[in-house]
């Protein structure tokens, strides 16, 4: 149970800025979509989160400021997904997903049973229990995405940050990656999503933090933040809402003119 | 890393640990012409045992150790570079010693049996300075590996111009013999030598490992799985220039043993780089003492150079190697 707080997070490459002054707080049990168009800073935001990239302004977990915890301590706490994330050699999903309990052992340590166990689950919840002894480069995008998944869930940190995950997946497998993180969240940890799929944003997250140029445009829940004159000045699209099952649905429909 | 794969994995080493054994006591025991000391020669007591202890010994010790550094440190860097055709020379290591070695030779700097090794240290050392200053305080693995370019292209340069420059055709020709590689007329004293810069530099490859597993997902991934990309460079760069620098000042430049043996291990234990690195050691330590007991064989002639016959058996290799990795690519 990991609560996140950002206050007034900048990150900038040289002079340009990617972020700027971003501020929220976030507590487990909640899948937040992180949404915005290209170059709006998502990637840059997430990256300050994971502290993988140097910023300005404090980023704190429980309290602690990031750069207070020690490296091993916040790699068992926050796990990362990466966008488009390499695999460099051909390893089995399983040895895959293994890697993610790297953080949790010593050096020249084997895996322990909890660590089997922490693998067996991972590979549970990404529906990959079956695909465990295939080699990753041998699998189609939608399971290598659960593999990949797998991996971050593995590491079981309270705190997963992943960027993109459902990119480049046809509609099954989107749906199907964004079960697995709600559920996760669900079970008590804090998921940040980098989402482009305003819809499936929608429908699976509990609350939307909306960017553009590096600034918090909206951040609440999906009803409120994809208003129609949300969604214009950060898109630059109108969105037409319909209601199913009593769940609002909102389609971005059509380009718009400069806000 | 289930269960089964730490039995094969155990397996693995033990019987690489025998065959080293083996190949040791063969490489000790077997001369030339593949005739065994201690009986086949009605020889003075005496002098069988300064064969055995001054001659055989060392060289064992040498293609051991030698071995164990190729092996383990082309397993860390094809790790570190995510790459399957880096080897221990990309570093600018053995080219640096050869350079630093021909130094020697060519000022004719004889001061002792030790001048060759420590020239060639020095230039392994000053190789890994200027590859540290191309490539900088980063860790992109595509500069590391042009660094890397440049620096064996100029110590080559160098060599070649010394070459060039010789004073006497001996004294080319003995610069050239010596870059063949061989572990023949190598006394204790290389050892000695050697020793304790290689076992260091294989323990700091050592203590990779698991950094490299975790750089297997990429930097970004690396660093949230709380691993230090630049420790995991730094550690396996001068590892590696440490252990190969010590070892190619003493036997000269042997190529592809480095290159070869994770390959050769990568379909048996798999391809995380941890796993690789104890085994890769082993397995280099046996296929260069097993190379080195080759070179003796053949009764007449000259005795091959060591270098001469992991190149004739590795190149092929390599490209195979190539052309597998070109068919999988397409």
């Amino acid at each position: 149970m990991t609560s996140i707080r950002a206050t007034d997070v900048t990150v900038s490459f040289g002079d340009l800025p990617a972020v700027s002054g971003v501020s929220f707080a976030a507590g487990p049990g909640a899948l937040v979509g992180l949404i915005g168009p290209n170059g709006a800073g998502k990637t840059s935001l997430i990256r300050a989160l994971a502290d993988l990239v140097p910023f300005g302004g404090a980023v704190e977990l429980d309290g602690r400021p990031v750069r207070r915890i020690g490296r091993r301590a916040f790699a068992r706490t926050v796990a990362y997904l990466a966008q488009s994330q390499p695999v460099h050699w051909p390893f089995s999903v399983r040895d895959l997903a293994a890697l993610g309990r790297l953080p949790h052992r010593a050096a020249f340590q084997g895996l322990s049973g909890a660590d089997q166990a922490a693998i067996d689950e991972a590979l549970a919840l990404a529906a990959m229990t079956g695909f465990a002894s295939r080699p990753v480069d041998t699998l189609s995008g939608g399971e290598r995405a659960r593999a990949l998944l797998a991996r971050a869930l593995a590491v079981k940190a309270p705190v997963l940050l992943v960027d993109e995950p459902i990119a480049a997946l046809d509609p099954y497998h989107q749906i199907e990656i964004m079960e697995v993180l709600r559920a996760y969240a669900e079970a008590g940890a804090l998921v940040i999503a980098v989402l482009h799929d305003l819809t499936l944003a929608e429908r699976f997250c509990h609350r939307l933090l909306l960017l553009r140029e590096g600034r918090l445009l909206a951040d609440g829940p999906p009803a409120e933040v994809l208003v129609d004159e949300n969604v214009r000045a950060a898109y630059r699209v109108a969105v037409i809402h319909h209601v199913h099952d009593g769940q609002r649905v909102t389609v971005p429909w059509e380009r718009v003119g400069d806000p | 890393m289930t269960p089964a794969s730490n039995t094969r994995m155990a397996l693995v080493c033990a019987g690489l640990a025998a065959a080293v054994a083996v190949l040791f006591a063969l490489s000790i025991f077997v001369g030339r012409g593949g005739e065994w000391l201690p009986a086949s020669r009605d020889l003075d007591p005496g002098v069988t045992e300064i064969i055995l202890y001054q001659v055989r010994l060392p060289r064992a010790l040498l293609g051991l150790m030698a071995g164990a550094a190729l092996g383990l440190c082309g397993a860390a860097l094809q790790g570190l570079l995510r790459n399957p055709l880096a080897e221990p020379g990309l570093v600018g290591a053995s080219s640096g010693a050869a350079l630093g070695a021909v130094v020697v030779f060519y000022f004719g700097l004889f001061g002792g049996a030790l001048a060759v090794p420590v020239g060639g240290f020095i230039g392994a050392m000053a190789a890994l300075a200027l590859l540290y200053a191309l490539a900088g305080r980063g860790v992109d693995v595509m500069t590391l590996i042009l660094a890397g370019v440049a620096v064996n292209a100029f110590a080559g340069a160098l060599t070649s111009l010394a070459l060039n420059l010789a004073p006497s055709p001996w004294a080319a020709l003995e610069i050239v013999f010596w870059m063949l590689g061989s572990l023949a007329d190598r006394g204790m004293s290389h050892v000695i030598f050697a020793a304790p810069l290689a076992v260091a530099g294989m323990a700091l490859v050592l203590t990779s490992g698991r950094a490299l597993d975790a750089l297997s997902l990429g930097q970004d991934t690396a660093r949230s799985l709380g691993f230090s990309p630049r420790a995991a460079t730094v550690k396996v760069i001068l590892g590696t220039g440490l252990a190969v620098g010590a070892v190619v000042s003493v036997t000269g430049m042997i190529g592809f043993v480095g290159l070869v043996v994770p390959h050769l291990l990568r379909p048996v234990i798999g391809h995380h780089p941890s796993r690789l690195l104890l085994p890769s050691a082993l397995a280099g330590a046996a296929v260069l003492l097993a190379a080195d007991i080759l070179v003796r064989v053949p009764m007449r002639g000259p005795e091959l150079k060591l270098g001469v016959v992991t190149a004739l058996i590795g190149a092929p290799f390599f490209l195979h190697l190539i052309l597998k990795t070109r068919r999988s690519g397409a």
